[in-house]
């Protein structure tokens, strides 16, 4: 058993290296200079959760570079998660190239990356939680997982989930819930969920009303949930209730194909009756929600909901080191969004006395896998799902000069090389890849592996398309996309970042209304697109229907065997308008 | 009782009540215009006069914020009045507005769900006419987008 042994410990807290101390953090975390600091004051208060969200399947340690654009505006304008790059460590008081700067920007990323080497996976995850829980007590601490955790590798979807259900067991996770769950058919979601050793909530997620009449099963018949809404947890001498809320908008932003039978959103009315029944029938010592609603999504939940303690948020992706406090009818929810791809484990401390949760004491904790020894069990289950594929996954396809990452409001550049693909291998003048917020990163010189392209690719509807699309259709098709992410309401926002286009340059203005905001679409040649004229578009990953065409991966093998090697990247990045001076913009990195 | 066997009556309760009110007696006979205008003020016009309308919480409409299927979002009308006498729901951005009307009968409960195609992103009102015929309406915008990219 490889627990993590004090000095270990010490090294790595006393090298994280960041001068401020947050309101209700644990205290000096970032500032310890050994161990027995550490430990006298990481201790607090009596019930303590773990939380961990959008792993993408991330079994091994990863490379995931911050976004350099996460725009917000009107009321979120300047507060995180829109905050981002230099702006980001000023915020939070954090000194550059230190091992929190690296982790939580993506300020010298390239530099950092090579001195502090990569985060997450899950041998390391292992050993950093179960020292957590032993250290606090194991009786008197849950594990929260909140979803994106089936999704994300090849693995993962060699194994239909599987590899992620058997690793979430092993981690010894207690609740969980989903989004990219919920992209596997219902057979096998369910056949999942019934290995799993954790409950599996979502309040959120209803058999729909002609499914049931067609004798479709339900957690619950009366009230039509297709899954557990909470659990009641004991935590020492406490009683807890752990709602989920899964995405809201899987059906909309996912295939429904995959799913027929089940219907989402976001349902507030519903969450506070439940919150109501919860407080009323069970009388739980404090009322938590594990939520995949995304952290804007949360914060609307935490104002227009009442009776919530925290929200223990994903789906964005956000790396926030402090819980951010909501005000609303009873008093006030604390939200939490703790990152992506195992880089990060939330710790919250709370001390609960008379039915309340009196005060707590919240930190972020990085991930540094060369700083956690790999806990055993965990490295030989990761290194058995691996080895039949890992002939196959770990041959280089090219190498690359240009630092390659997805994440960010707009094209990353591992997106560009998918989109450069599309159009280059099946002959079209534009192409258009989702903006999706998983996606690890690869440092230059390093070789462009099958397993780094399934990274970026691992889904259940990969199928490749090329097709006629009038100028005015392609308009519309970005304005919707816009409007999913700067729509000024959260709960009109899906989460995703931008869709991202290859051989095409326009002008966004994120500020107006939808239909207003993208102008002057061209073609990379300069050439106006023309509203009723007609392009050949390639893309992937559609989800109305199946497309006809090969998988994106296979697209993207090719390319990169045609080409070995990638230099002089042109990263497609629209004109933004209205953000000289907006945080959420690291304007020094964002045009290269 | 069970939600499945309880929606089983309900579907044919309500298949009943469509064919009583909106499919013969009053509002395609009395009003045979209304099902034919193109906008929502002439259709509730043609239906309930130029009546005012309160803009209260007496009439409830439930209906997501993002469709996840256009062409059947699940409606639920509802309302707290005592003997109500009709609920007509109205789809602004559709190219006939009017898209159901119920006729209650005396003393029932006033509380129906079913399906409506929207054509776009669009307000839909339920209009609620009290016993004394006064008119109270409930708007709720509900998007339809062209397909999602999320994730």
């Amino acid at each position: 058993m490889s627990s993590l042994n004090r000095r270990e410990f010490l090294y790595m807290m006393s090298v994280l290296g960041a001068s401020s101390l947050y309101a209700k953090s644990h205290k000096k975390l970032f500032d310890v200079q050994n161990l027995e600091d550490y430990y006298k004051i990481q201790n607090f208060g009596n019930a303590r959760f773990l939380h961990m969200t959008d792993c993408h399947a991330q079994l091994m340690p990863v490379h995931f570079r911050e976004p350099s654009v996460n725009l917000g505006f009107d009321s979120n304008y300047g507060k995180p998660p829109h905050v981002v790059g230099s702006h980001f460590l000023k915020h939070y008081g954090i000194a550059e190239n230190s091992r929190a700067g690296f982790s939580m920007t993506c300020m010298n990323y390239v530099e950092n990356a090579k001195r502090f080497h990569k985060v997450g996976g899950f041998a390391h995850i292992k050993t950093l939680t179960d020292h957590l829980r032993g250290n606090f007590g194991k009786d008197k601490t849950l594990f929260l997982d909140g979803g994106d955790t089936w999704q994300g590798s090849a693995t993962a979807l060699y194994t239909r989930g599987k590899d992620m259900v058997e690793a979430i067991n092993i981690l010894g996770v207690d609740v969980c819930t989903g989004h990219w769950e919920f992209t596997y058919t219902e057979k096998e979601i369910l056949s999942n969920i019934k290995d799993l050793k954790s409950d599996f909530v979502a309040q959120n997620v209803f058999v729909k009303d002609e499914s049931l009449m067609n004798g479709v099963e339900a957690y619950n018949e009366d009230t039509g949930r297709a899954f557990k809404p909470y659990v009641m947890k004991k935590m020492g001498d406490h009683m807890v209730a752990v709602i989920g809320q899964a995405f809201p908008y899987t059906a909309i932003a996912n295939p429904q194909r995959f799913i027929p039978d089940w219907t989402f959103g976001i349902r507030p009315d519903d969450m506070q009756e439940l919150v109501n029944k919860i407080r009323t029938k069970e009388k739980p010592d404090a009322v938590m929600l594990l939520s995949h609603n995304g952290f804007d999504v949360d914060k609307k939940m935490a104002a227009v909901v009442s009776g919530i303690d925290f929200i223990l948020g994903g789906h964005t992706h956000d790396a926030i080191p402090v819980a951010v406090p909501v005000k609303n009818s009873s008093g006030v929810t604390h939200v939490v969004n703790s990152g992506s791809n195992g880089k990060f484990i939330s710790v919250l401390d709370l001390d609960i006395k008379d039915k309340k949760v009196r005060d707590f004491r919240f930190t972020l904790m990085p991930v540094f896998s060369e700083l956690l020894p790999e806990d055993p069990v965990m490295k030989k289950h990761i290194d058995d799902v691996r080895a039949p594929f890992l002939d196959k996954l770990m041959k280089p396809l090219a190498t690359t000069d240009n630092l390659l990452y997805r994440r960010g409001n707009f094209n990353g550049t591992f997106d560009q090389i998918i989109c450069d693909a599309l159009r280059e291998v099946k002959g079209a003048d534009v192409s258009l890849s989702p903006g999706f917020r998983w996606g690890t990163s690869i440092l230059p010189g390093e070789a462009i592996t099958l397993d780094d392209v399934m990274n970026q690719t691992a889904i259940t509807y990969p199928e490749t398309y090329l097709r006629d699309i009038k100028g005015t259709d392609l308009h519309n098709i970005l304005e919707d996309v816009a409007d999913n992410l700067f729509n000024k309401d959260p709960f009109l926002q899906q989460g995703g970042d931008m869709v991202r286009t290859g051989g095409l340059s326009y002008t966004i203005d994120p500020r107006k209304d939808i239909g207003k905001r993208i102008t002057n679409l061209q073609l990379s040649s300069g050439e106006k697109i023309e509203a009723n004229r007609i392009y050949k578009m390639a893309g992937w990953s559609t989800v109305g229907s199946k497309s006809p065409g090969e998988p994106v991966w296979d697209t993207v093998e090719k390319y990169l065997g045609d080409h070995k090697h990638i230099k002089n990247l042109k990263l497609e990045t629209p004109d933004i308008i209205g953000v000289k001076n907006n945080p959420g913009i690291e304007l020094s990195l964002y045009k290269n | 009782m069970k939600r499945r066997n309880f929606l089983g009556l309900g579907f044919t309760t309500l298949a009943v009540t469509a064919l009583q009110t909106v499919g013969s007696a009053s509002i395609m006979s009395e009003h045979p215009k209304a099902f034919l205008e193109t906008s929502s003020d002439e259709a509730i016009k043609d239906i309930y006069g130029s009546n005012a309308i309160s803009k209260d919480d007496k009439a409830v409409l439930k209906l997501p914020d993002i469709a996840e299927n256009g062409s059947a979002v699940p409606v639920t009308v509802s309302t707290s009045l005592e003997n109500a006498k009709t609920m007509t729901i109205f789809i602004d951005g559709n190219p006939r507005p009017l898209a159901v009307s119920w006729e209650l009968q005396e003393g029932s409960m006033a509380k129906f769900s079913t399906r409506i195609k929207m054509r776009k992103t669009t307000n839909v009102r339920l209009i609620v006419e009290d016993a004394n015929g006064k008119l109270h309406e409930a708007v709720k915008q509900v998007k339809v987008t062209v397909g999602g990219c999320g994730g």
